[in-house]
């Protein structure tokens, strides 16, 4: 194996050199840990802020279209889901921002994180359904939507998906590589 | 164990295979940038995995296991912020002095002729594990370890040829 062995040298030299010198020290691991839970955390506010801006944006001037042709209960009751979506979001704001980064320990930080992270699926699990549904029959209960609406409506999906798509084609097209890679590797005899 | 004590030992564990982790970063990275993002990268995974280390296994396999997983796994964002975090030391000058350097780029231009699954295999080899570890880390069979062997062997030689 001529080249393997030739790589075995290079290897070797490689493996001399990193003895000589400290690649890492303790306080560069710590702040490795840190600066990702605060990437994280950052993350995360701006998604809330944003999600809670988008929502106050398209939903209350639906609301108050609903208002002004007379489906009065519906309107109400979209604004009470409105308002409580938008105080859960806000409370999600100020509890990422009242983490301290800096002093907590990181073992303790990431319990936060995996805490939070967990209540968000739960919320999405248990609450997102019963949202959507209510969105669902408000629409169409009422007709609220004309055809033009609607067109609009699966236009934005479309492109959505689209954009989504493209994001993450690249991402898939990496996985698949290495999965065929991974199954021709298997099934070699 | 509490959190601080936690802190602690997985510190002194990284401390303990920085090498390590720099050779499997050193295998898949294409230049000094990306190298230190890999390098941060397989510390915050190591960091995130460390709870579930059970001791079952040796750490360094475990670091094996999780830093090939991140490194196969890993793609480069083009838009992406400079390094997590600027670390002090220049990782890409540590692998790099004058009186080996013939032999460090010959290594490279080798191993920038694998993919990333060969990569891993030969990164394994260069280590001196058993196929039975290999087999181990990747998970292949034995049989499966050497067959790659000799098809990087001849893949090598192939190019070296052209």
């Amino acid at each position: 194996m001529a080249d393997l062995e030739q790589m075995k040298k290079g290897w070797k030299v490689l493996d001399e050199n990193l003895q000589k010198s400290e690649i890492i020290n303790h306080e560069q691991i710590k702040k490795i840990i840190m600066e990702k839970f605060e990437t994280t955390i950052e993350k995360w506010q701006r998604r809330n802020i944003l999600s809670l801006f988008t929502a106050l944006v398209i939903l209350i001037p639906f609301d108050i279209n609903l208002f002004l042709k007379g489906f009065t209960l519906q309107a109400v009751l979209f604004l009470l889901v409105l308002i409580f979506l938008g105080v859960f979001s806000a409370m999600k704001i100020r509890q990422l921002h009242k983490w301290n980064i800096h002093e907590t320990p990181p073992a303790k930080l990431m319990t936060q994180i995996n805490t939070f992270r967990l209540k968000r699926k739960q919320f999405i699990l248990y609450f997102m359904p019963f949202v959507l549904g209510f969105v669902i029959y408000v629409l169409s209960m009422n007709h609220v939507f004309d055809k033009y609406q609607w067109m609009g409506f699966a236009t934005g999906l479309i492109l959505g998906s689209v954009v989504v798509l493209i994001k993450q084609r690249k991402t898939y097209k990496d996985i698949q590589d290495n999965l065929k890679e991974l199954v021709e590797l298997q099934n070699e005899k | 164990m509490t959190s601080k004590e936690t802190e602690k030992e997985f510190i002194g564990l990284i401390g303990q295979h920085s090498r390590l982790i720099y050779k499997i970063c050193y295998m898949y990275a294409s230049d000094g940038d990306e190298l230190n993002d890999l390098y941060q990268e397989v510390v915050i995974n190591l960091w995130r995995a460390h709870e579930a280390f059970r001791g079952e296994a040796k750490y360094s396999t475990w670091i094996y296991r999780i830093g090939l997983n991140t490194c196969v796994s890993y793609i480069r964002q083009k838009s992406r912020k400079p390094s997590l975090v600027p670390l002090t030391v220049d990782l890409e000058s540590i692998a790099e002095e004058e009186n080996n350097a013939e032999q460090l780029r010959e290594l490279y231009r080798l191993i920038n002729q694998l993919s990333k699954i060969e990569k891993a295999i030969v990164l394994l080899y260069l280590e001196e594990k058993t196929y039975d570890e290999i087999g181990e880390i990747v998970g292949i069979t034995r049989g499966n370890v050497a067959v790659k062997l000799n098809r990087i062997k001849t893949k090598l030689k192939e190019m070296s040829n052209q």
